[in-house]
């Protein structure tokens, strides 16, 4: 009987032993990548990692050499990541041309297949955006939202809904901003549901909500606030200002932007300082009449 | 007669059967799916390449058209001539893109990468090499043969260098002949000063009637050549010593050129040398770091890297 347990025993250990090695030869092995390959995703890192310290010189030659190792062995999704990043720094440097010529390309590279097609017309609709061609972006920018199948389609909604308002269609992009709120609320992207918030801010105050408008803005600071974006807090608390100027509220207006242009100020943002100041000299103007009004009656 | 038998070993026969059963298909699933993923069950075939020397050519090393994976090296072999047959498995399935006219190639991937060889595509109006048929080989150059062209060119170079030098220190030749020209115009120069001397004294007596403001400025003159004198005085003494110093420089110039070539000569023949021990160091380094990563579970641990990197796009900025 012992001896019966023992061969049992033996039986079993071998068994055990050879599913254990059987299994680890069954793993499926990440495949590894050509050294080209490797190396132009290197570089596309390190261009990622450079562009969010701000250094989008040493970004864009990340990503030029990346496009080159993806280039030299005629990868092309590997070539569009790295043209969308390109004429993403480009685009943010000023340099529209070549933010087009890069987007254009890539473009070219997809044909008709689309290879992250999503990423892709929507850098195509901000560039056209920036360029001012608001109608041309919207198309796009339409497409982009169409073709998100991930997180980021709260990302594109918001972008088709401030292309919406700047064309003068409150009302659709009102409708496409509380499903893009939802949808980056789901997702956890604060700084677009921020965004979202912003821009539904901004309709109502137009609308003449100001109630609603005002929850926005300080809905969006909070969420702007938590994540340290200068320029982002510096947009809430002037439209902050605006909804309690349009109340009639006028030195509570002036507070909320003498804010703003600290935030601007300090963060080194001249152009919306000077935004800023413009808007407070109207302010002190308005404030300088009414009280002469009060002193007459 | 009473039979004692613990309760855990009843149908113990037919419970080890069960379990040796499982293990059985178990095998036989992962022996499926390991097949799967090393292509064995694919339909390959067989072309051949000869080439001069073995040299980096391994059994099972991979053969790749536009760098993509399209077989291994089957076998290596001397044949009758001295040269090496390799024979190469190819996957069926790529069959239609190497032609007649599609060569085979050593390559490396990168500058450590692993060797590989590498088979162009062929014309597509020419006709598909078919089982057991010959490849035709490019050769291509190693580090050793790149170290001996670089060599090759240099050494005329430094040989230039040699003859201007020794085109600047001949006795006889262009340089050294102006210089002793210019010497000989200097002696003359002074020469040339005393005779007008003279003539300025002879003039002075000739013309004593002429006014003190031509007096004046013959005396002027005269100064201007005594201090031309004196310059000329000064070249003269200074001339021999910058020529001796331009002598010694030139010299120098040929020991440090003649040390260069030494040097050279010495080190060329070892770079090649060197060059083939580092890269067989970081092969190595590379050959272990490959093992590592291919055993289990530390191969499980390694994901993939994803192509699909973007910057953050912000739908506001």
């Amino acid at each position: 009987m012992i001896s019966g347990n023992r061969t049992v025993k033996t039986i079993l250990l071998l068994v055990l032993l050879s599913t254990v090695w059987l299994g680890g030869c069954a793993v499926k092995r990440a495949k590894p990548l050509s050294q080209p390959r490797q190396q132009a995703l290197q570089h596309n890192r390190l261009g990622i990692e450079a562009a969010a310290r701000g250094d989008r010189g040493k970004a864009l030659s990340e990503f030029s050499e990346a496009l080159r190792l993806q280039s030299s062995i005629d990868n092309s999704e590997g070539m569009i990541v790295a043209l969308v990043n390109s004429a993403r720094i480009q685009r943010l440097q000023g340099d529209l041309q070549s933010a087009r010529q890069s987007v254009e390309r890539a473009l070219s590279l997809s044909s008709g297949s689309f290879i992250f097609g999503s990423e892709l017309f929507y850098e195509k609709a901000k560039v056209l955006s920036a360029a001012g061609d608001l109608t041309a972006a919207l198309e796009w920018g339409v497409r982009a939202e169409a073709a998100e199948q991930g997180e980021a389609r709260g990302r594109r909604q918001n972008l088709v809904a401030l292309l919406l308002l700047r064309q003068g269609f409150p009302d659709q992009a009102k409708e496409r901003l509380e499903q893009a709120l939802q949808l980056n609320r789901k997702a956890r992207m604060s700084a677009e549901e921020a965004n979202s918030q912003r821009l539904l801010g901004e309709i109502h105050l137009v609308q003449g909500s100001y109630d609603k408008s005002g929850a926005s803005y300080q809905e969006a600071l909070i969420l702007d606030k938590a994540l340290g974006l200068g320029a982002r807090i510096a947009a809430d608390l002037s439209g902050l200002g605006a909804v309690t100027a349009r109340k009639g509220d006028i030195p509570g207006a002036i507070d909320w932007y003498q804010r703003s242009l600290e935030v601007s100020r300090n963060g080194g943002d001249k152009e919306s300082a000077a935004a800023t100041t413009a808007e407070l000299a109207h302010l002190y103007r308005l404030n300088g009449r009414k009280a002469e009004k009060t002193e007459k009656d | 007669m009473i039979k004692v038998e613990d309760p855990r070993f009843r149908h113990l026969k037919r419970k080890v059967a069960v379990f040796a059963a499982a293990a059985i298909v178990v095998v036989a699933v992962v022996i499926l799916l390991i097949g799967k993923e090393n292509d064995l069950f694919t339909k390959k075939y067989q072309l051949k390449v000869t080439v001069e020397k073995g040299t980096g050519f391994t059994r099972g090393m991979q053969v790749k058209l536009s760098g993509f994976r399209i077989g291994r090296l089957k076998s290596i072999s001397l044949n009758e001539e001295a040269r090496v047959d390799l024979v190469l498995l190819i996957d069926q399935k790529y069959q239609k893109w190497i032609r007649k006219d599609s060569t085979a190639k050593l390559v490396k991937e990168g500058l450590v990468g692993d060797a590989i060889i590498e088979v162009s595509v062929g014309s597509r109006d020419i006709e598909a090499l078919k089982e057991n048929e010959r490849l035709s080989f490019v050769k291509t150059k190693g580090l050793d043969e790149l170290a001996d062209e670089l060599a090759d060119k240099v050494k005329p170079v430094l040989s230039d260098v040699g003859e201007i030098i020794r085109y600047l220190n001949d006795p006889d030749g262009d340089i050294k002949q102006s210089m002793r020209n210019f010497n000989l115009l200097a002696k003359n120069l002074d020469l040339t000063r005393k005779k007008a001397d003279s003539l300025l004294v002879h003039a002075e007596h000739q013309v004593g009637s002429v006014s003190g403001k031509l007096t004046t400025v013959l005396e002027n003159a005269s100064d201007t050549v005594y201090k031309a004198n004196s310059s000329i005085s000064s070249l003269e003494q200074k001339l021999p010593v910058l020529l001796t110093s331009a002598e010694i420089s030139l010299k120098n110039v040929e020991k440090i050129s003649g040390d260069l070539k030494h040097a050279e000569e010495a080190l060329l023949p070892k770079v090649p040398l060197l060059l083939q021990k580092s890269e067989d160091a970081l092969q190595g380094t590379n050959n272990v770091l490959h093992a590592v990563k291919g055993i289990w579970p530390i191969s499980s641990r390694i994901k993939a890297p994803q192509e699909n990197q973007f910057v953050p796009g912000d739908s506001h900025d």
